[in-house]
C-alpha cells in the first residue's frame, strides 16, 4: 500500500532540488527565490522532525514551533560546521550542505518501518485551516491592509525632510600615480546647480573648473595632477564655490604635498 | 478520556479535575473548530498598523498628531486580543492565532519604525558582523564595534545564509528571520504557560501579559542576538516540560532534539544562555524538593549539567570576552544601587532624559502606575501557587476563598515545580525596580524584563484569575482585567524606551536611531569609496557604526583598541597626548561631525562610555575643538559636506 509519507519526501525532495537549481544558478525570480529558501530552511526541521522525531507523534501547534525552531537552530549548527570547511559559509556550500540534511533525513525517515501510527498523524497532510469564505476574505484583507501601511511608511522614510548638501572632495589618487589628486563633487541639495571649482595653493590658481553643472545626485569628478607643485609648506587647496555665490568659498578641502 | 482539542497532549486530564463547574468549558473547546474573532482582528490589527505608520510619517512631519496616534494604534492592537482571550468559550485555534497576532503586529510596530534599513544601534553591531561573514565566508571575524557579537554569530549565521540562497539584502533576510523568531516565540510562550496550567485559556492571555514588558516592541525585536535568543530560550523551555514526564527511552529521543536547540542557543546570546542554565538548575531543586518520588529532578538535573557543560565550554573558550563586556555593567549599578541604599549617592532621577527633557506627566503616571499593578496583583498569584500543596490540609480548607475558572489551582500547582520556579523567580522583581533608581543598574533592571517577564507573566496571570472569585470583583472582573492589563502594556512600553527613540523624526544630536540620516550615511559611503578598505578611523558613537557597516572601514574603539580616542576630539589644539594616542592606534583618519557642537548628547555620550564628562554634560562639545584640525600643518582635509569632515591624519604620528 502506497503511504502518504513517501509522497511527501518525494514532494519534499523535488522542491529541494528546484531551489537548489534556482539559487546555484543564481536565478533571480522576485519572491520564488526567498520563499523557496524558506522551504529549505523549514524543509530541515520538518524532515528531522520525520527523521528523528515521528514516533513522539507531534501534533499542531507543537508540531509547527518544532519544524521552525529545529530549522532556525540546524542551520545555525551547520554554519558552525561549515566554518571550519575549506569552502567556508558561500552560497554554494549552503546549498549543498542543506540538501544533504533534507535528503539524508528524508532517507532515515522512508526507511524507518512504518507503523500505522506513522502515517496519518504526520502534520501537514491532516491540517485542515477550516475557513469559511467570509473569514479567509477578511484574513487576506488584513495581509492587503499591512502590505499598505508598510507603503505608507516607506513613502514617509523617502519624502522626510532631510538636510541639503554637496559633497566635495579631494583625495590622492592611489590607483595610477601618486602624483595625482582626485577631485570630485556631489550635489546632494535636492535641486539642479552650477559649481566652480579651483584649485590653488597660497594665492596661485593652479587650475579652474569654471562651470560645472549637477543635477540633483549626480556627481563630477576629475584628475588633477600635481608633479608641477614643488612647494611643501603651504597645501595645496580646492575651493568649491556654488553657481548662486560665486564670491563666497562654499565648501574647501586641501592636500598636504610631502 | 477527554484531553484538550488539536491532541497537543498525549496525556488526557484526569476525571478528578474535571469539576461540572469547567466541564462545559472543556467541551465546547473540544467541540468548536471555529476561528471565531480571529480574522476580525486580524483586520483590525493591521488596519491599527496602518494608523502606525502614519503615526510616524506625522512625527516625520513635525505633527504632535504623530505621538497620539501612535499609542491609540497600540491600544487597538493590545486592547481586543487582550478582552477576547479571557472568554472561556473559544476555540483553541482562536487563541493561538490572536497570541501570534499580537506578536506579530507589535513586530511590525518596530519594522514600520525603520522601514528603509536598520537604524537602532545594535543593530548596526550585528549588522556588521553579518557583513563581515558574508564578505569573508567564515565566522569569528574582527568586529571593531562589538567583538562580541562576532564570537556569538548565531543570528548572523542564520542571516547570513538566507540573505546568500534568497539574494535578499542582509536587511531583508534579518527582518523575515526575526519575524519568523517572532512566530516562534509567541507559540513557544502560549504552549509553554499552557503546559504548566493545562489550560489554553490561561496560555493565551500568560502569551499576551510577556508582551507588556518593557523590551518586548523594540529592543527584543531589533535585529540583535538576544531578539532571535529568546525564542529559541522558549521552545527549549516548553520542551524541556514536555519532555519531562516521558519514560526514559521517550526522555532520550526527546533530549536528542533538545541539542540543537541547546547548542544553537549557546551560540546566540550569551545571557539567555546563562539565564537557562539558572533557570533549569532552579527547577531542577525546586523538583528534588517538591517532587522527590517522580524522578523529574533527575530529568531536569541532566539537561541542566548538559546546558552547562555547553554554556560553560563555549563561554571559557569562545566567548571569552564576554565577562569584560557584561562585568562593568553589573558591577557599576551593584554599586551605584548599594550606594543609594547606604545613602551615599542620590540616584537616577526618573522620566529625566540625559538632555534634561522629563516625559509627559501622563507617561509618569501610566510608567509608575504599571509597576505598582504588577507588585500589587504578583502577591495574588503567589498566594495561590504556594499554597496549593496545602490545599487539602485543614488549615488549607479554611482559608480556601479564592477559586477561579477552569480548573482548580491547587490541582494544578500542587507538585509543580515549574510554577514553583517561576514563583521564586518573580521574587527578583521589587529588587529590580530598586535597580532603575540608579543610572549605571537602569540597564540591569530594563535588561533582565524580557527574562523575569517569563515569570511575572504566568504569576500576573494566576493572580487575575484568582481574583476573579472575590464578589466584588467579579461583575467588573473582564473589563478590570483589561484595564489593568493595558496599563501595564503601555507602561512598559513607556519604561523601555525613551520618548525621543519611540518615533522617527528630525536629526538629534547622539540619539542613536535619531541621529541615524541621511547626510552621515552618504559621507559613510564616500569613505567606503574613496579611502582604503579597513582604513583605521576615528569618529563619534553614531557615525562609528556608519562608517563600519556602510564604509566598510575599521574605526578605533576602546572595546577593541582599549584606547580612549574622545581627548582627541575634546582638546582644543593637538598637542603630544593627542598625537601619542593617534599613533598607539595607528590612527589614519579623522571623521569629524560638526553638529556635535549643536546640543548635548541624548545618550549622555559623544563617543564611548568613559569619556570625559560621560553623563555629565552641561554644555555641548565646543565647536573650536572640532574645528582644530583645519588649522594644523600636515593634515589633509580630505572630505568636506559642510557638516561633515574627514582629515588625514597619518603624518601626525609621534615618531617612535
Amino acid at each position: 500500500m502506497l503511504t502518504r509519507k513517501p509522497i511527501q519526501l518525494l514532494i519534499i525532495a523535488v522542491v529541494t532540488l528546484v531551489a537548489a537549481a534556482i539559487i546555484l544558478l543564481d536565478i533571480n525570480i522576485p519572491l520564488v527565490r526567498p520563499l523557496l529558501t524558506l522551504f529549505l530552511i523549514l524543509a530541515v526541521g520538518h524532515t528531522t522532525l520525520l527523521a528523528w522525531g515521528n514516533h513522539l507523534a507531534l501534533r499542531g501547534v507543537v508540531r509547527v514551533l518544532m519544524t521552525i525552531m529545529l530549522g532556525i537552530t540546524l542551520v545555525m549548527v551547520s554554519g558552525f560546521i561549515l566554518n571550519f570547511s575549506t569552502w567556508g559559509l558561500v552560497t554554494r556550500t549552503w546549498v549543498f550542505f542543506i540538501a544533504a540534511i533534507i535528503f539524508f533525513n528524508s532517507l532515515v525517515a522512508l526507511l524507518r518501518k512504518q507503523t500505522a501510527s506513522d502515517v496519518p498523524t504526520t502534520s501537514i497532510q491532516t491540517w485542515k485551516l477550516e475557513l469559511n469564505a467570509r473569514q479567509f476574505i477578511l484574513l487576506a484583507l488584513a495581509v492587503v491592509v499591512t502590505g499598505a501601511s508598510f507603503i505608507v511608511a516607506r513613502n514617509g522614510a523617502f519624502t522626510e525632510p532631510t538636510a541639503q548638501f554637496s559633497q566635495f572632495w579631494m583625495v590622492p589618487d592611489t590607483t595610477v600615480n601618486t602624483s595625482q589628486a582626485v577631485v570630485g563633487v556631489k550635489n546632494e541639495e535636492q535641486q539642479p546647480l552650477t559649481y566652480r571649482v579651483v584649485v590653488m595653493q597660497g594665492t596661485n590658481v593652479l587650475q579652474e573648473f569654471p562651470s560645472i553643472s549637477l543635477a540633483p545626485n549626480e556627481t563630477w569628478q576629475t584628475k588633477y595632477d600635481l608633479a608641477a607643485v614643488t612647494d611643501t609648506t603651504v597645501p595645496v587647496e580646492a575651493v568649491l564655490y556654488r553657481g548662486d555665490d560665486q564670491t563666497e568659498p562654499y565648501r574647501t578641502v586641501n592636500l598636504w604635498l610631502q | 478520556m477527554q484531553s484538550i482539542q488539536e491532541n497537543t497532549f498525549t496525556e488526557p486530564i484526569s476525571p478528578s479535575i474535571v469539576t461540572a463547574e469547567n466541564k462545559a468549558t472543556l467541551g465546547s473547546e473540544i467541540e468548536s473548530t471555529r476561528w471565531g474573532w480571529f480574522p476580525a482582528i486580524a483586520l483590525l490589527d493591521a488596519f491599527a498598523l496602518m494608523m502606525t505608520a502614519t503615526a510616524y510619517t506625522l512625527q516625520r512631519n513635525s505633527s504632535q498628531w504623530g505621538a497620539v496616534l501612535f499609542w491609540v494604534s497600540l491600544l487597538i492592537i493590545f486592547v481586543p486580543i487582550a478582552y477576547r482571550l479571557l472568554s472561556s468559550s473559544i476555540a483553541r485555534r482562536e487563541r493561538v492565532g490572536l497570541v501570534v497576532v499580537l506578536g506579530l503586529a507589535l513586530y511590525l510596530v518596530k519594522i514600520l519604525h525603520s522601514p528603509l534599513d536598520f537604524t537602532f544601534y545594535d543593530e548596526f553591531l550585528h549588522w556588521n558582523t553579518t557583513n563581515h561573514i558574508i564578505q569573508s565566508g567564515r565566522l569569528f571575524t574582527d568586529n571593531t564595534i562589538s567583538p562580541v557579537s562576532s564570537l556569538y554569530p548565531g543570528l548572523e549565521i542564520i542571516t547570513s545564509a538566507f540573505a546568500n540562497m534568497s539574494g535578499l539584502s542582509v536587511v531583508e533576510s534579518g527582518i523575515i528571520i526575526l519575524g519568523i523568531g517572532r512566530i516562534a516565540l509567541m507559540l513557544g510562550l502560549y504552549l509553554f504557560y499552557e503546559r504548566i496550567t493545562t489550560s489554553a485559556q490561561i496560555g493565551g492571555v500568560a502569551a499576551i501579559l510577556y508582551a507588556a514588558n518593557s523590551n518586548f516592541i523594540f529592543f527584543d525585536s531589533q535585529f540583535s542576538y538576544e531578539s532571535l535568543s529568546l525564542p529559541i530560550a522558549l521552545t527549549l523551555l516548553f520542551w524541556v516540560a514536555y519532555a519531562n514526564r516521558k519514560p526514559l527511552r521517550n526522555f532520550v529521543q526527546h533530549i536528542l532534539l533538545m541539542l540543537p536547540l541547546i547548542a544553537a542557543l549557546t551560540i546566540t546570546h550569551h545571557l539567555t544562555s546563562y539565564v537557562i542554565v539558572g533557570i533549569l538548575a532552579l527547577w531542577a531543586v525546586v523538583a528534588f524538593f517538591k517532587n522527590r518520588k517522580s524522578g523529574d529532578w533527575l530529568h531536569l538535573g541532566v539537561i541542566a549539567l548538559i546546558t552547562f557543560a555547553i554554556v560553560f565550554g563555549w563561554s571559557k573558550y569562545v566567548g571569552n570576552t564576554t565577562n569584560a563586556y557584561l562585568e562593568p555593567v553589573i558591577r557599576n549599578g551593584v554599586n551605584e544601587f548599594s550606594g543609594l541604599i547606604m545613602d551615599e549617592n542620590h540616584g537616577r532621577e526618573l522620566f529625566r532624559g540625559s538632555n534634561g527633557q522629563v516625559s509627559p506627566l501622563w507617561e509618569r503616571v501610566v510608567g509608575i502606575g504599571a509597576v505598582v499593578l504588577i507588585l500589587v496583583i504578583l502577591p495574588f498569584g503567589l498566594f495561590e501557587i504556594v499554597r496549593s500543596p496545602f490545599q487539602q490540609s485543614f488549615l488549607g480548607k479554611r482559608i480556601n476563598r479564592l477559586r477561579y475558572g477552569l480548573l482548580q489551582s491547587w490541582q494544578r500547582y500542587r507538585n509543580n515545580a515549574l510554577a514553583f520556579t517561576l514563583a521564586i523567580m518573580v521574587l527578583l522583581y521589587p529588587l529590580m525596580q530598586g535597580f532603575r533608581l540608579t543610572s549605571s543598574g537602569w540597564e540591569i533592571a530594563n535588561r533582565s524584563s524580557e527574562f523575569l517577564f517569563w515569570a511575572i507573566a504566568f504569576v500576573l496571570t494566576i493572580g487575575f484569575f484568582s481574583l476573579k472569585g472575590i464578589p466584588f470583583i467579579r461583575p467588573i472582573w473582564k473589563v478590570a482585567f483589561v484595564v489593568c492589563a493595558s496599563v501595564i502594556f503601555l507602561g512598559g512600553t513607556i519604561s523601555g524606551w525613551p520618548p525621543w527613540a519611540r518615533l522617527p523624526g528630525t536629526y538629534l544630536v547622539s540619539a542613536d536611531t535619531r541621529s541615524i540620516e541621511p547626510e552621515g550615511i552618504s559621507a559613510a559611503k564616500w569613505a567606503g569609496d574613496y579611502l582604503s578598505p579597513n582604513s583605521r578611523i576615528s569618529a563619534d558613537r553614531i557615525n562609528t557604526l556608519l562608517l563600519a557597516v556602510y564604509g566598510n572601514l575599521r574605526p578605533v574603539t576602546h572595546l577593541a583598541d582599549d584606547t580612549y580616542l574622545s581627548s582627541v576630539f575634546f582638546a582644543p589644539v593637538i598637542g603630544n597626548n593627542e598625537r601619542e594616542l593617534m599613533s598607539r592606534v595607528d590612527l589614519k583618519y579623522i571623521f569629524v561631525d560638526r553638529r556635535l557642537s549643536t546640543s548635548l548628547p541624548l545618550v549622555g555620550v559623544y563617543f564611548e562610555g568613559g569619556e570625559p564628562n560621560d553623563n555629565e554634560y552641561t554644555e555641548p562639545i565646543p565647536l573650536a575643538s572640532l574645528e582644530k584640525f583645519d588649522h594644523v600643518a600636515n593634515v589633509d582635509e580630505v572630505f568636506n559636506d559642510g557638516t561633515i569632515s574627514i582629515y588625514d591624519v597619518s603624518r601626525l604620528h609621534v615618531n617612535p
